[in-house]
């Protein structure tokens, strides 16, 4: 029983806290495509006001902010 | 959920998103940088594909994004949501489903999208936890759950979204 019970655990996923370099090749890949910009160039056009915030790719881009800053 | 440090009330709020993730599938969460600002956490690849109880090819596909935030109250820290995006895709990757919440755009309190009405209307709905799409999608939708469990795993997090919410 213990076994079973141990083997059920290590198949859980557990969360992972990436890196401030892994947040924001994560970010900068989101923003490649589904916008076809580079990660930097999004929050410089989005800080900008260049970007519509109610456009969906916009919007799923815009809500991974915290890894790309 | 109340913690004694700002990295435990992260760490809690995240394994539990996980594991009610886990009732659908085994993708790995992935959440930003402890910054002491604004936080976000998403699937690795944008979203997973959900096993079906009826064919594979009619597998659904899910999205999460959550941003969230550790704040101080008193003496502990516990997280307070900012924003959400949940969306269900359709087998060929069209959207179907997909809740909202996203102050920093025009339509500002949670909302709808349903692709086969309008998808460019904002149905308004009151906040929508993560847990509630899940059981939907398990119980509706004909998303095989992963885990024998998964009622009471639900269960237990949706109470504990009840009790924690302040609005």
């Amino acid at each position: 029983m213990a076994t079973r019970a141990v083997a059920e655990a290590a198949e859980e996923p557990r969360p992972r806290e990436l890196t401030r370099e892994e947040g924001q090749r994560l970010f900068d890949q989101r923003a490649r495509r589904f916008l076809g910009m580079s990660g930097k160039e999004f929050i410089r056009r989005y800080d900008a006001g260049e970007l519509d915030p109610d456009e969906d790719n916009v919007l799923r881009v815009a809500l991974l902010l915290p890894f790309g800053r | 959920l109340a913690a004694r440090t700002r990295h435990a009330a992260v760490s809690a709020f995240v394994d539990a998103l996980q594991q009610a993730l886990s009732c659908v599938t085994p993708s790995v969460l992935y959440h930003s940088y402890e910054t002491g600002a604004r936080q976000a956490l998403t699937f690795a690849d944008d979203r997973v594909r959900l096993a079906s109880t009826r064919r594979p090819r009619e597998a659904l596909q899910l999205s999460v994004i959550h941003q969230y935030e550790a704040v101080r109250q008193d003496r502990t820290w516990r997280i307070s949501s900012r924003a959400y995006y949940y969306r269900v895709d359709d087998p060929d990757g069209g959207e179907r489903l997909s809740w909202h919440w996203h102050p920093a755009a025009t339509f500002k309190r949670p909302h709808l999208h349903v692709a086969a009405l309008d998808r460019r209307r904002h149905l308004p709905t009151g906040r929508v936890s993560l847990e509630a799409v899940l059981r939907l999608l398990l119980t509706e939708f004909n998303v095989r759950p992963r885990r024998p469990d998964w009622d009471g795993v639900l269960a237990a997090r949706e109470e504990a979204f009840e009790r924690s919410r302040t609005w």
